[in-house]
């Protein structure tokens, strides 16, 4: 039955756009925070390569779950549905989704909703992206709860699975069942009815302290960034967004710049070693002078990193090792830049020039010629070969010897 | 002992003999047909299955059946009356990595005692390729055959084709 839903869901926007282009793939999206509840802010990032848009062209969001907030509006998107280009591919729309959607939190925690179905899509509507459904955190919520942990890292991308393994450039939030984990004797349930409770907040580093992010309990931008929230549905969480950037500075005082670590160094965050993360969970407590302080607290802990796995580096390769002029021959190329779109040959071979495109995705672009065809009375004993993105950029440049056959 | 079996011996060799001579004797088994040929079980129209291109250097293959119209391959090895191979043709828009007309033949019409793989010639008039035949049709219709490039003797390229037999 859910699943006719689905497809239901999935077919009704279809009418909308009878004018436009439908690409038939969608993007890539992921949060920030990993997991949320529908009445906080969250950032979606969405991967546009492959999709088939044009480079960095003006994307707005066209979304009908709970409610269509830019209804009547297909061919002319409405400015607060835009999303902000961040280059390479990448966009984002930061909203809190109750107020986006003008929803109770209650309508997005129901088991009955579909989930953030949409589109991407151009302003005048003329392209459409393939309906996807962005992340939504219910089941992660509901696992835990049941689950009767404490505690439990989210890192990662909804769509890859989350692992409690958290690397420098994934997404991470660390969720905590108050009626479950204790600070001392007393859970946090009982602590936050204390008459001296301030918040709940971490002091952490990465690597056995190596980089930090103190608690600074003085400084309300520290209590702010490293505070312990409470969710509507009763958990905590601990945003620490992308640790490679919460890591990279520590607030200051009031109209102070933030201060560094080694991690706002390019050079330095390209060469750190992640192993873990060692941190303390406090309760901040008012003093009787009225100052804050640090109560009781978790202790040292610690929570050993995964290993990052980076996006291989481009290879270019032809098939077969070894061909002659009256041959098939394949040119590949493999993990390519992000935006380096449809990707242009051109083989000069003696006195002819063959030039294409090699069609694909990023993981993979190919073409297959006959050259038995393509060199005919062609004289040549190499093949020089170029391919350039779609920028014009030079990627690959080559030489191919040709035999002869026997 | 050694009477026992020299006598074993003796009896062995006297029915061996026996069945020799009666093998020689006309049997009414009805009129005499002379065994199928490879060039009868080849010949026929023939349609691409597959075609795959190994990289002799390091035994790497690609597929190339839905490139370049490779799937669009048809070759009709014709027989004359007297069932001989005759001509062939090649139909389709696939590469023409083989000639596309002339006449054919097997280098020889039976399988080899060696175990060697036969060969099948296409002549177009200028030069012969000769394709090793892979797999010979019998109870399932199906043709493979594969052309080796070499260069010094060596092979560096090949392709093989699978075929499936048209129905008439």
């Amino acid at each position: 039955m859910k699943k006719i839903l689905f497809a239901l869901m999935c077919l009704f926007p279809l009418a909308l756009f009878a004018d436009g282009v439908e690409l038939p793939k969608a993007p890539k999206c992921w949060t920030v925070p990993a997991v949320f509840t529908a009445d906080e802010e969250v950032t979606f990032y969405y991967d546009m390569t492959d999709v088939g848009f044009q480079e960095g062209v003006d994307l707005y969001l066209w979304a009908w779950q709970p409610t269509e907030p830019d209804a009547g509006h297909g061919g002319n998107s409405s400015d607060f549905a835009k999303l902000e280009y961040l280059g390479n591919n990448i966009y984002k729309k930061t909203m809190v989704p109750t107020q986006y959607f003008n929803s109770d939190v209650s309508k997005f925690e129901d088991d009955a909703w579909p989930g953030f179905w949409q589109r991407l899509k151009t302003k005048d509507g003329s392209m459409w992206s393939g309906v996807f459904a962005a992340p939504d955190s219910r089941s992660e919520f509901k696992e835990f709860k049941k689950s009767g942990d404490g505690i439990r890292f989210f890192s990662g991308k909804k769509d890859k699975g989350f692992t409690d393994k958290f690397t420098l450039d994934e997404p991470l939030t660390v969720v905590f069942n108050p009626d479950v984990y204790k600070l001392g004797e007393k859970t946090l349930t009982e602590l936050a009815k204390d008459a001296d409770f301030v918040e709940f907040a971490a002091h952490s580093g990465l690597n056995d302290w190596t980089v930090q992010q103190t608690l600074d309990v003085w400084r309300p931008a520290v209590l702010a960034k490293t505070g312990l929230k409470k969710l509507s549905n009763g958990l905590y969480v601990w945003n620490v967004g992308v640790p490679s950037e919460y890591y990279a500075y520590n607030p200051q005082d009031a109209g102070q710049a933030d201060k560094p670590t080694i991690l706002a160094d390019p050079d330095e965050k390209a060469a750190f070693q992640l192993e873990n993360m060692t941190y303390l969970i406090i309760k901040v407590i008012k003093d009787a002078a009225g100052a804050n302080q640090w109560g009781v607290n978790s202790g040292d802990q610690k929570q050993k990193a995964g290993t990052a796995t980076p996006y291989p580096d481009p290879v270019f390769s032809y098939f077969p090792t070894r061909l002659s002029s009256k041959d098939i021959l394949t040119l590949t190329r493999e993990y390519n830049e992000r935006t380096a779109g449809d990707l242009k040959y051109t083989i000069v071979a003696g006195t002819k020039t063959i030039t294409g495109t090699m069609p694909g995705v990023r993981d993979k672009r190919e073409v297959t010629l006959d050259l038995n065809k393509e060199l005919q009375g062609v004289e040549a004993s190499e093949l020089k070969v170029t391919v350039k993105d779609q920028h014009d950029k030079t990627v690959v440049t080559s030489t191919i010897p040709l035999v002869v056959a026997d | 002992m050694r009477t026992i079996t020299g006598n074993l011996f003796a009896i062995g060799l006297l029915f061996s003999t026996a069945m020799a001579f009666t093998g020689c004797s006309t049997v009414d088994d009805g009129s005499y047909t002379a065994p199928i040929t490879l060039s009868e079980k080849i010949s026929g129209k023939w349609v691409v299955n597959s075609v795959m291109q190994t990289d002799e250097a390091n035994a790497r293959t690609k597929t190339l059946t839905d490139l370049l119209d490779f799937d669009t391959f048809v070759i009709n090895l014709n027989q004359d009356e007297a069932g001989n191979p005759s001509t062939f043709t090649v139909e389709g828009s696939a590469p023409m990595l083989l000639p596309t007309s002339g006449t054919w033949k097997m280098d020889y019409n039976f399988t080899k005692s060696d175990n060697t793989p036969s060969r099948l010639l296409l002549n177009d008039g200028k030069a012969e390729t000769a394709l090793t035949v892979t797999a010979v049709p019998g109870n399932t219709k199906t043709l493979e055959y594969r052309l080796t490039r070499k260069t010094n003797g060596q092979p560096f390229v090949s392709y093989t084709y699978n075929l499936t037999q048209a129905v008439k």
